[in-house]
């Protein structure tokens, strides 16, 4: 694969292949959301970490206000019980809808997350294809 | 029946050799062969090297290609996008970063004739990334005295401080350097090996030494050095967290430094810019106009 070919889907990816979040949040509603879990995988942190890999390059890429804060805690104990949540912040910083994370795949946070959430989803024609 | 099977090891031994012979054929450049009786022997010898002027052609041709693609407009890149757009997919891809990461730079490369000096200059934003560190090396304390009052140094002393940068008490961690002309004999001997490298050794054909430090700081306080290395010149303009226009006003900046310190070139065929990227800390370099 060529350099400009991997460089096009890389692109894609945030702007276009990625289906899920091409939607517009509510902005007079929202101001951000902030994602706290572990950096380690154990204890079911997992599926926050492909959310922020996968899915948030695209929900940014769509919504260039919404603030996205992202907290990592470093964590080898597996005892230990680290906080797993999505905080979905509204206009004054508080916290309107908190969404547990913890043993659950990227796809069905962002399922919850779209349930909770005032969204558009973008039409077909105004998505950015490079 | 006996004889078959007597057979069977040779055969399978033959067809190893063979096998092996194959695979062998995929990695070598040139290939001899040679018979030994039963057995064949495979040789390998070294590629084929090019000769001085073969070498020379080759280079020659790399540097009329760069050449050309440096009077290619922009445009013509596969990927070329407008800043704004550029910015959006940067941010994007930098979502969730510490902020300390979110750097925005700019990559331009220097096409240059054989010899030319590399460029450098220094480049004053409008909106800067951060402070810059300013150490000034004096024997006045009176002058020292009155610098610190009027700006925020990083650090300032005479010989006391050079002796503890050199025994390495002292980090090295400042952008810029200034001195008077008395200091810089002591200076170059002690510590040119230490700074010099990095470009914060205080010198007169630089324009860093002067009497006058009051007017000198003032006028470099606000800006940030660059230099070309491998062939390519890299400045941090922003970060993500800058409006598009701050950036986009830190870009113009840039230009306009890199442009004068190709006019200032002592050269008789002045270095080109070819292609321009604009990348952050982890996203891709996307190619920008900047001509």
């Amino acid at each position: 694969m060529s350099k400009i070919v991997r460089q096009k889907n890389f692109l894609n990816a945030i702007s276009y292949t990625t289906k899920k979040p091409q939607v517009l949040i509510n902005g007079s509603k929202y101001q951000g959301i902030r994602l706290t879990f572990q950096v380690e995988n154990h204890s079911g942190h997992m599926g926050p970490r492909m959310l922020w890999r996968k899915y948030l390059p695209t929900l940014q890429f769509y919504n260039p206000n919404l603030k996205i804060d992202i907290i990592r805690i470093y964590n080898k104990n597996k005892a230990e019980n680290i906080p797993c949540i999505l905080e979905v912040l509204d206009k004054g910083g508080n916290t309107v809808e908190t969404i547990d994370m913890k043993n659950k795949m990227y796809d069905s946070i962002m399922d919850e997350f779209l349930n909770k959430v005032d969204h558009k989803i973008i039409p077909e024609e105004e998505l950015v294809h490079v | 029946m006996i004889s078959s099977l007597s057979t069977r090891p040779l055969v399978h031994g033959l067809k190893q050799t063979q096998r092996f012979l194959s695979t062998s054929h995929m990695l070598l450049a040139e290939e001899v062969t040679e018979s030994k009786g039963d057995s064949t022997v495979t040789l390998a010898t070294p590629a084929k090297v090019l000769t001085k002027e073969q070498l020379k052609k080759r280079e020659l041709r790399k540097f009329l290609k760069s050449k050309a693609d440096a009077r290619k407009p922009a445009t013509d890149y596969p990927l070329y996008m407008d800043i704004p757009k550029v910015l959006r997919y940067l941010r994007a891809a930098e979502v969730g970063q510490p902020l300390s990461q979110r750097t925005v730079s700019l990559t331009t490369l220097v096409v240059g004739e054989k010899g030319v000096p590399p460029l450098y200059g220094n480049v004053s934003f409008p909106t800067p990334l951060r402070k810059s560190k300013v150490a000034v090396f004096s024997n006045d304390v009176e002058k020292l005295e009155e610098l610190k009052k009027q700006y925020d140094l990083h650090l300032a002393g005479g010989v006391e401080v050079i002796a503890a940068i050199k025994d390495g008490s002292i980090k090295i961690d400042f952008d810029k350097a200034f001195a008077t002309p008395d200091i810089v004999s002591t200076l170059t001997a002690q510590l040119g090996r230490i700074l010099g490298p990095r470009g914060v050794l205080p010198n007169v054909k630089k324009g860093t030494v002067s009497d006058d430090l009051l007017t000198l700081i003032r006028e470099n306080l606000g800006t940030m050095p660059f230099r070309e290395r491998n062939k390519c010149i890299s400045i941090g303009v922003g970060k993500t967290s800058f409006s598009d226009e701050q950036i986009i006003q830190n870009i113009i900046a840039a230009r306009k430094a890199i442009k004068d310190s190709i006019t200032t070139q002592k050269a008789k065929k002045q270095s080109m810019l070819s292609k321009t990227t604009l990348t952050s800390s982890h996203g891709p370099g996307l190619v920008i106009d900047f001509n």
